[in-house]
């Protein structure tokens, strides 16, 4: 003959927690029946409530597809963590009777959420903005452990007296029913059932309810589950099991200290403040002096959280609600997280990762989920690890760092600055990844070589080329080369081309501050810009009008980096392609203008070419197409236009019979390709064309514009209404 | 005592003597040494709303229950309390319906300005007297504090902030040691149970003189808010109104109240009700108050000169007489408002023609 004792809880209460542990010394059962999913099951064997530190939640989860997960969150005032640990304590069996998770996903996607937390309702019904509060008021009134919980079902098996429940309830205490139907057949004496309170009405039916020849078998994937760290914060949330709870420091200070639990929490509060208020103990015994009364006034029987905002707005912040909204988050939820043991982390990735974080002194990342930053010099070795550990976590889609856009700006630069923050949830990532490898360095490489093998597609390579460089995986280069070698001859886009080239030379210029053996890459260079060179004159008749601009950013940025006359025969390959444009190039654009001037610097045209040449542009094009060659033709300064009286003079010519519309609609343009050439070239310029000569006299500035500029502009700024 | 009819404005213990003769008599609650009635009690006398022995209890404020109950529950736990707060939010009419319920009577008054002297705070001399007599107890000249310490009843502090910053200070003492001494006499007089202050001040206002922290420290701090919805501030002003005015018959459409508290609150706060509009904002305080006492200056014109219904007429007359009061700086604000806000919508045009 045994005994089945029923306790309804309110999950994550305090006033449960102290409640269920004054009962199961009382009681003293020699079996616990806990409201948990059975697949968690395997898990509550490694639990020792003095090697872990709560926060921590049991993660379940779908290994084939890890977006599948619930948590199971365990405070130190959860009664859960009180079961847990006097099953711990006294050495007997704790046995998880709700629904596997595993069933729960084979029928749906998600676990659904929890309903709308009953006993919230009931609180609000009785005027109480604390549930906490509501429960203490109503519920412990004697201190008869049984009397309470006996109270606690009556009340709600009223609630749900008329109440329709959801098919997941209805399936989910039917699995509960018969669990505690097959402990009753079993050999112990005591069992006692930890439920949350709303299936009591349900559970009691334990005794009448037919038990069933065979145990129904129920569809469901197979799940595995683990421990991880959890926090307050996320406890916050609400999700996984229970409701969310919107005060867990509260609730810890409760749980703790009982009746001085206002005394110490607005003790804590009092520190919090301090950085911005003169606060003194005066004023927090002055706080805890206002909170009673309130209490008093209001005939509460505990002071709840109305209380304490109230007390502590009036007499630490002048009357001013604003604290509640600047430190709520450090008062209110906390930044507490939890621990457990390294050796529960069976994953050696996880271990890695803690080593990793250790030697780089950022373990407080992983205590508290506070943001820090960490600036990097990349010429100490500890720091270039560091970096490329930063980069190997973000290859793995690890959320631990993001880098300050500053840094990367300065190319070349041995200086980085990093934000970081650890969020415990984060830990399944880790679990995730860890099919690529035992350590973050070996995941990160397997993870990037396995791209490499699937992908033929020149953009993406040169996308993991970026990566393998900024992660400090040099021994890939070679894979990378070969894999280069050959997709480049299939691309047919001279965009991806290019935007390759550009990553290339990057990496040559700079391999040497992350690599330990500098990238030898010239060969892979040559071939791939004479390429592009061949390539090139075609490519300009076929482009889109949305990637010309790309082409020309691209263009530029190569040639920005061919100036450095590092890569002498990469530049007389782009040269050849453009004497090919300027020769067979009939349209009258951006590049044919960038072409003639090209050549033109390079001296490959005589005078006489080039006039013939810029008096046809002048008489055959229409104003868009005149602008586009200009704008090819400015390219990369204005210096020589000083010199060239004829074109300064056809040029002239050209704008003053140009249409006001025409001449307003591109002014903006003009004014940016002659915006982007240094000033004194501009001035110069500027100086030129009212003197008629060059200025000798440095120090002459800014003159009035000639007649006819001047006229040009008033009837412009006239026109606009300025 | 003089007729009480003739009196322009009545004392409260008077004008309550109903209710809080009601509320003493059914009072079970836990009272402090020397209260009146329970903080249970006071704050039934200062919400309302509810019938005790037969009495209805009137709504005093209406605002936030749970800023009364803190500032009840700082004085039964005596503390002297401070409310604070921009003019016309009702700091002095809590203070004084406090005083009324707790200590029976609002007689202990100190009106602080900056010609406020020590002699007011703690006590002065007849100096006739003490040059005949030389220094003797009734040559004392009693403060309203010293009378208050006495009693063991509230004493209210109007304008603190007004009062010269070395005279606040000698507030210091008093409310930590609860006593004043005579040296004179050789004298102290240590306050009797219920003694308790109520200060109120504006800060923000120019001309005062802001508490220094050791002073703060010395009261629980109340903010007197604005309230903070349209139509929590149009059912202050109605209740008001209905209790304040003369019983002329004078009818006033709701329609009317909601258009001069919306233009007070958009003014105030520098935005449309909708949020969708910024506006600036004038310097003239727009407070409740502000409305009420506009309204009722509505109210009388319409009973007295109009037609017995307040109309944008009368909104017309007296709107810019609550607004514009630094010519030079409200008045930008104002034409602005007209023009942007006022004109833009269909419903407000007879007030815009008449502007």
């Amino acid at each position: 003959m045994n005994e089945v004792k029923l306790l309804g809880i309110r999950h994550h209460g305090p006033g449960s927690a102290l409640r269920i542990q004054r009962m199961l010394d009382e009681y003293g059962p020699d079996i616990i029946l806990l409201e948990a999913p059975a697949d968690a099951q395997h898990i509550i064997a490694s639990f020792n409530p003095y090697e872990m530190t709560p926060p921590i939640a049991g993660l379940i989860y779908d290994p084939k597809d890890f977006q599948r997960a619930a948590y199971f969150p365990l405070a130190a005032f959860s009664p859960e963590w009180i079961a847990l640990k006097y099953s711990f304590d006294q050495k007997i069996p704790l046995r998880c009777i709700d629904l596997p998770i595993g069933a729960i996903l084979k029928q749906k996607n998600q676990r659904s959420r929890p309903k709308l937390n009953p006993f919230y309702q009931l609180a609000k019904i009785s005027g109480f903005n604390d549930v906490e509060q509501w429960w203490d008021h109503f519920l412990e009134t004697t201190t008869d452990s049984t009397a309470i919980f006996d109270h606690i079902a009556k009340l709600m098996r009223e609630l749900r007296k008329d109440a329709t429940e959801s098919s997941e309830t209805i399936q989910r205490e039917a699995f509960m029913v018969e669990q505690i139907q097959m402990a009753t057949g079993e050999d112990f004496k005591k069992i006692a059932v930890i439920c949350g309170a709303y299936h009591l009405p349900a559970l009691e039916n334990h005794k009448n309810a037919k038990p069933s020849k065979k145990s129904v078998r129920i569809k469901m994937i197979k799940t595995d589950a683990v421990w991880i760290p959890w926090s307050y914060r996320r406890m916050k949330q609400e999700n996984g099991y229970g409701a969310g709870i919107s005060n867990p420091t509260w609730y810890h200070a409760l749980f703790e200290h009982k009746e001085e639990a206002a005394m110490y929490w607005i003790t804590e509060c009092g520190k919090t403040l301090r950085a911005v208020k003169p606060l003194s103990t005066a004023h927090t015994i002055e706080t805890i002096n206002l909170a009673r009364g309130l209490k008093n006034l209001r005939n509460k029987s505990s002071i709840g959280i109305p209380e304490l905002e109230d007390a502590i707005t009036t007499v630490m912040y002048e009357g001013d609600p604003s604290w509640k909204e600047v430190f709520g988050d450090k008062i209110f939820t906390g930044h507490q997280t939890g621990s457990i043991p390294n050796d529960l982390f069976i994953l050696p990735l996880q271990l890695d990762f803690r080593k990793m974080l250790k030697s780089g002194r950022l373990s407080k990342l992983l205590e508290e989920p506070i943001p820090m930053n960490k600036t990097l010099d990349l010429r100490t070795s500890k720091h270039l690890l560091l970096s490329c550990f930063f980069y190997q976590t973000l290859t793995l889609e690890i959320p631990l760092a993001k880098i300050q856009d500053q840094s990367i700006s300065a190319l070349g630069n041995f200086k980085e600055i990093w934000d970081l923050q650890w969020d415990p949830v984060s830990e399944w990532i880790l679990i995730q990844v860890s099919s690529y490898g035992n350590t973050i360095e070996a995941a990160a490489r397997n993870k990037i070589t396995d791209a490499l093998t699937e992908t033929e597609i020149i953009d993406d390579v040169i996308d993991l080329l970026d990566q393998s460089f900024m992660c400090g995986f040099d021994d890939l280069l070679d894979i990378i080369k070969s894999k280069l070698l050959k997709s480049y001859i299939h691309t047919d886009s001279v965009l991806s081309l290019l935007k390759s080239v550009n990553t290339l030379i990057h990496v040559q210029s700079y391999g040497h501050i992350r690599w330990s053996k500098p990238p030898e890459l010239t060969g892979l260079l040559d071939r791939m810009i004479y390429k592009v060179s061949i390539m090139l004159p075609a490519a300009i008749y076929s482009i889109d009008e949305d990637e010309i601009e790309e082409l020309k950013q691209l263009i530029n940025q190569l040639y920005f980096t061919l100036q450095s006359g590092r890569f002498p025969h990469l530049s007389s390959y782009m040269d050849s392609a453009w004497l090919e444009i300027y020769n067979h190039h009939i349209e009258i654009d951006y590049f044919s203008g960038r072409a003639l001037r090209i050549c033109m610097d390079l001296g490959r045209l005589d005078r006489s070419e080039i006039e013939i040449k810029i008096s046809f542009v002048f008489q055959t094009s229409d104003a868009n197409q005149m602008l586009a060659w200009l704008e090819g033709l400015f390219s990369g300064g204005i210096l020589w236009l000083i010199y060239d009286d004829i074109f300064l003079s056809q040029l002239s010519e050209w704008m003053e019979n140009m249409d006001t519309e025409i001449f307003y609609e591109n002014l903006p343009m003009l004014r940016k390709t002659f915006g982007l050439t240094p000033e004194s070239d501009r001035s110069n310029l500027y100086y030129k064309i009212k003197h008629g000569h060059l200025n000798h006299d440095s120090s002459q500035s800014n003159d009035i514009a000639s007649p006819e500029v001047a006229e040009r502009v008033d009837s412009l700024m006239q026109h606009h209404g300025l | 005592m003089t007729d009480t009819k003739n009196i322009l404005k009545q004392r409260l213990e008077d004008k309550y003597q109903d209710e809080l003769n009601a509320l003493i008599k059914t009072d079970s609650g836990w009272k402090p040494d020397n209260w009146k009635m329970s903080p249970q009690s006071v704050l039934q006398f200062i919400l309302g709303n509810v019938e005790v022995n037969g009495v209805t209890i009137s709504p005093k404020y209406i605002g936030h229950k749970n800023l009364v109950e803190t500032a009840i529950a700082t004085l039964a736990t005596q503390r002297a309390l401070l409310l604070t707060g921009m003019p016309g939010t009702a700091k002095t009419w809590l203070a004084e319906h406090l005083a009324v319920a707790i200590s029976g009577n609002t007689k202990h008054l100190i009106q602080g300005s900056s010609a406020t002297t020590e002699e007011d705070i703690l006590f002065g001399w007849n100096y006739a007297s003490l040059i005949a007599k030389g220094p003797h107890q009734e040559a004392l000249v009693e403060s309203a504090i010293y009378k208050s310490m006495q009693g063991g009843e509230i004493c209210r502090i109007e304008e603190l902030s007004r009062i010269p910053a070395m005279i606040q200070d000698n507030l210091l003492s008093l409310l930590s040691e609860k006593l004043i001494v005579v040296p004179e006499l050789d004298n102290e007089i240590r306050a009797h149970k219920g003694f308790n202050i109520i200060a109120t001040s504006n800060d923000k206002d120019k001309g005062t003189f802001p508490l220094s922290d050791a002073l703060k420290r010395r009261f629980n701090v109340i903010q007197m808010p604005f309230p903070s919805s349209l139509e929590e501030e149009v059912n202050i002003v109605r209740y008001k109104l209905d209790v304040e005015t003369l019983p002329l018959s004078v009818e006033i459409p709701v329609k009317e109240i909601e258009r001069v508290v919306q233009i007070f609150r958009e003014l105030r706060s520098g935005v449309t009700e909708d949020s969708h509009q910024k506006i600036n904002t004038t310097q003239s305080n727009l407070s409740t108050a502000e409305a009420i006492s506009t309204l009722e200056h509505c109210i009388y014109m319409a009973g007295f000169f109009g037609e017995g219904r307040v109309t944008a007429n009368e909104i017309a007359a007296t709107l810019p007489g609550a607004i514009l009061k630094d010519i030079e700086k409200d008045s930008k604000p104002w034409e602005e408002y007209k023009k942007l806000v006022i004109a833009k919508r269909p419903d407000w045009q007879d007030l815009k023609n008449l502007l």
